[in-house]
C-alpha cells in the first residue's frame, strides 16, 4: 500500500532560526521515503534500554534519532495501532490578519496615560504566566470564546478584534502575554488530515499557534508575525522580553491501521502492518515542525522546529512524544525561534524561574496513551513517578537542557514545584496501588549535579492518607503544604537545610486551602473549602487567615465561608488579586 | 464567586466577586457585587478581576462589568459574545 505523502513540507533554512540551526543536524528532505526491512536490531535493542550511565544522551543525527523513535514504538504497537485514533476532515488555508474599527470613535477617545493597574498573579516575580485577560492599563485584552478582542478602558467600547492566523479561522486563542506595545496570541489549531487505505493517525492532531501583534494603537493591531508548530502547548513564561514556549508533539505523521475482521489472522495481519508501517516512517513523521507566516497569515517556510542533535533521551524511554522548550524574543516584531531543546518524552507541569525552567512528566501522562505497555519501558512504578527535566533560561539568547532525576508520586501543579540556586524543591503526593497502602506526601530536595537532579534531602510523611492541596514556597527556607482528606493539615517545612527539611509546624482545622498567598511577614491567605470535619464533604468557599510567624505554632486567626459556593481561585491562580493600596483581596 | 441555589429553578443563587479587606490579624468581607449581565439564573461567577485606576473589572464568558473599587456600584459594561 502507498504511503501517504507528506504535501508542501519544503525545508528552507529558516533564517530565523539563527542559533538553532547553527548547531542543527537537519534532516533528509521531507518527502524522502526510508527504505524499510533492513532493521537494526542492536540500536534497537539499545534505543529501549535506560542509559547506562547519565541522564541524558543527545542524538549524533537523525538516523540515530529515528531509530530511537522506531524502536521504542515496535514495543508498543498492537494489532489496534498505537496511541488514540484521530480523524477528521481536510481544511483550506485563509488568511489572516488583524481588524480594525469596531468602534474608532472609542479608540479616539482613548486616553494616552495608563492608570495603575493589577497584573495577572504569577508564581514567581519576574517571571509572567499566560493569562484569557491582561491589561495595561490603557486597554484590556481578552482571549475568551476563541477570540481577542481589545477594549479601550476609557469608553468602555471594544476597538478591534485581533485574528488568528488559521484556515477557516479554525484557530482557537487561548492566552495572551503583553509586553509594551506587543501582545503575543497563543491559540490551538488542529489538523485534519484523514489518512487513506484504512488507516488512521494514532496520536493527536493539535497544533500551537503564537502570533505577536503591535498594539501601540489598539483600534488598529498591526499583525507583526506568527507561526505554526506542530503540537501542544503547554504552557508558556516571559522573562523580560524572553518567551519560553514548552510544547509537547506526538508523532504528527505516523500511521497505523487496525484488524477488519475478528479473526486471529486479521490481529496478526493487522499487527504486523503497523509494525511495517512503523518501520517505514521518516524522521518528519516523529519530530514538530514549524511553520512561519508572514503578516497576513500565508505560510513563508516549514522546517523542523529543531534539529536532531538539539533532542536528547532521557535515562529511561518515556514514550514518543517530543518535548521541546523554544525560546524567542520580542524585540524583533514576528516570533522569531532563537533556540531550542528537546527532549523525547512528554511533559505537563511547567515551572519557571528567571533563570531554570522546570518541566515535569507524570507517569500518568504515559499510560494515558501507552496502558499497560509503559510499565514494559518503564520499569519502576512508572504511573507513581514523576521525572522532572530543567532547563537554563538565565540567558535570554539560550535554552540549554541542563539535568533529569525522578521523585515519587505526583505533582499537585506548578506550585509544587520551586527553584532558586539551582535547588529544586518539589512537593509531592504517593498514592501506591492497593486499598492496604496509605497515601502520603513529602517534600524532596534536589540538587543539580552535572545532568542528574540528585536528592540531598526530603521529609516524609505529610498527610497520611491524604492527597496535597495547595503548596507556596514562602521563601529559600520555608514552605508551606496543606493536606486534606477531611480535615485539612496546614504544614510549615523548614527547607534552610537541604539536606535536613523538616516539619516545623502543623496545623489541623476543618476544610482545606487550595491557594495559599501571603499577605505579608508571617501572615498567610488561604483561599479554599469548608468541609465537615468528620466527613470531609466540603460545604463551601472558605477564606483563611494564617498566623506563620511562629513557625512551630501556626495558627489561624479568621475565617470566613460562603455557604454553597466556590472561587475560580480554587483552580486557578491567576484569578486571584491582590490590590495592595487598599489591602483588597478580589475573588471571581 | 459563584453560588448555587438549592431552590430547584436555580434562582438565588449567586455569581459575583467579593472583596476582602486584608492585613496582619485581619481578615473581613467587605462587600460583594453581582457580574455579568443578569441572564443567568444560576449566577455564574466571573474567570477573572482587574483593578484599573480606582475601578474594578470583571470578566466572564459573556464580557466585562465595571465596578468602582471602594462603593463597588457599577455594573454591565461590554459585551463579548
Amino acid at each position: 500500500m502507498p504511503r501517504q505523502t507528506r504535501t508542501r513540507l519544503t525545508l528552507v533554512p529558516l533564517a530565523a532560526t539563527l542559533a538553532l540551526t547553527a548547531c542543527t543536524v537537519q534532516p533528509d528532505p521531507p518527502g524522502s521515503t526510508a527504505t524499510p526491512g533492513r532493521w537494526d536490531e542492536t540500536a534497537g535493542k539499545a534505543a529501549v534500554t535506560a542509559l547506562s550511565a547519565g541522564y541524558l544522551a543527545a542524538f549524533d543525527d537523525c538516523d540515530d534519532l529515528l531509530t530511537y523513535y522506531q524502536a521504542n514504538a515496535l514495543e508498543l504497537v498492537t494489532p489496534y495501532g498505537l496511541g488514540g485514533f484521530g480523524g477528521g476532515m481536510v481544511a483550506s488555508d485563509s488568511a489572516a490578519g488583524a481588524e480594525s474599527g469596531m468602534d474608532s470613535a472609542a479608540a479616539g477617545a482613548s486616553s494616552d496615560a495608563a492608570a495603575p493597574h493589577s497584573t495577572t498573579n504569577v508564581q514567581e516575580e519576574g517571571v509572567d504566566e499566560p493569562d484569557i485577560v491582561k491589561t495595561d492599563g490603557r486597554i484590556i485584552v481578552t482571549a475568551v470564546n476563541g477570540r481577542v478582542r481589545i477594549v479601550d478602558v476609557a469608553s468602555e467600547k471594544v476597538v478591534s478584534e485581533v485574528r488568528m492566523p488559521g484556515r477557516r479561522d479554525q484557530a482557537h486563542a487561548s492566552e495572551l502575554l503583553l509586553s509594551g506595545d506587543t501582545l503575543v496570541v497563543l491559540g490551538q489549531e488542529w489538523s485534519y488530515a484523514q489518512p487513506v487505505d484504512g488507516r488512521f493517525l494514532p496520536f493527536g492532531s493539535a497544533r500551537t499557534v503564537v502570533m505577536t501583534v503591535d498594539v501601540s494603537d489598539p483600534s488598529a493591531p498591526r499583525t507583526l508575525g506568527s507561526m505554526r508548530i506542530e503540537g501542544s502547548y503547554r504552557s508558556v513564561r516571559l522573562v523580560g522580553d524572553t518567551v519560553r514556549l514548552v510544547m509537547v508533539t506526538e508523532p504528527p505523521g505516523v500511521e497505523q491501521t487496525q484488524p477488519t475482521k475478528g479473526t486471529l489472522a486479521a490481529e496478526a495481519e493487522a499487527e504486523r502492518e503497523n509494525r511495517e508501517l512503523v518501520m517505514a516512517t521518516t524522521i518528519d513523521d516523529w519530530v514538530p515542525h514549524v511553520q512561519m507566516l508572514d503578516t497576513e497569515g500565508r505560510a513563508t517556510s516549514t522546517t523542523q522546529l529543531l534539529g536532531c542533535d538539539q533532542i536528547s533521551r532521557p535515562r529511561d524511554p518515556a514514550g514518543l512524544s517530543t518535548m521541546s522548550v523554544l525560546s524567542f524574543g520580542l524585540g524583533d516584531g514576528a516570533p522569531t525561534p532563537t533556540s531550542g531543546a528537546g527532549l523525547v518524552a512528554s511533559g505537563d507541569t511547567v515551572y519557571a524561574s528567571t533563570d531554570r525552567l522546570v518541566v515535569a512528566t507524570s507517569g500518568w501522562d504515559l499510560w494515558r496513551w501507552m496502558g499497560p505497555a509503559v510499565d514494559a519501558i518503564w520499569p519502576t512504578e512508572p504511573v507513581n513517578r514523576t521525572d522532572l527535566h530543567t532547563f537554563d533560561i538565565s540567558d535570554p539568547d539560550q535554552t540549554r537542557y541542563v539535568a533529569s532525576g525522578s521523585v515519587e508520586g505526583r505533582l499537585l501543579n506548578q506550585w509544587a514545584l520551586d527553584e532558586q540556586d539551582g535547588v529544586l524543591r518539589v512537593a509531592t503526593t504517593t498514592d501506591p496501588p492497593g486499598a492496604s497502602v496509605q497515601s502520603q506526601s513529602s517534600l524532596v530536595v534536589l540538587r543539580e549535579d552535572g545532568d542528574e537532579l540528585a536528592e540531598t534531602g526530603r521529609v516524609d510523611g505529610l498527610g497520611l492518607t491524604e492527597q496535597i492541596r495547595a503548596v507556596r514556597y514562602l521563601s529559600a527556607d520555608l514552605a508551606a503544604v496543606v493536606t486534606f482528606r477531611q480535615t485539612d493539615p496546614l504544614y510549615l517545612v523548614d527547607t534552610s537545610d537541604p539536606t535536613a527539611p523538616r516539619v516545623a509546624g502543623e496545623l489541623k482545622i476543618p476544610g482545606y486551602s487550595a491557594y495559599l498567598h501571603p499577605v505579608g511577614d508571617g501572615w498567610l491567605l488561604g483561599v479554599g473549602q469548608d468541609a465537615d470535619p468528620k466527613t470531609g464533604q466540603t460545604k463551601g468557599l472558605q477564606a483563611s487567615l494564617f498566623d506563620v510567624r511562629d513557625l512551630s505554632a501556626p495558627r489561624q486567626v479568621t475565617v470566613l465561608t460562603w455557604e454553597n459556593a466556590y472561587s475560580m481561585v480554587e483552580n486557578d491562580h491567576r484569578a486571584f488579586t491582590l490590590w495592595p493600596a487598599t489591602d483588597q483581596v478580589l475573588l471571581p | 464567586m459563584t453560588q448555587w441555589s438549592e431552590k430547584e429553578d436555580g434562582t438565588g443563587g449567586f455569581g459575583g466577586v467579593v472583596s476582602l479587606s486584608v492585613g496582619a490579624d485581619r481578615l473581613t468581607e467587605t462587600g460583594r457585587v453581582a457580574t455579568g449581565p443578569g441572564k443567568s439564573a444560576w449566577g455564574e461567577g466571573p474567570m477573572r478581576t482587574l483593578v484599573i485606576g480606582d475601578d474594578l473589572w470583571a470578566l466572564d464568558y459573556q464580557g466585562l462589568s465595571r465596578f468602582d473599587l471602594a462603593t463597588l456600584e457599577g455594573g454591565w459594561a461590554v459585551d463579548l459574545p
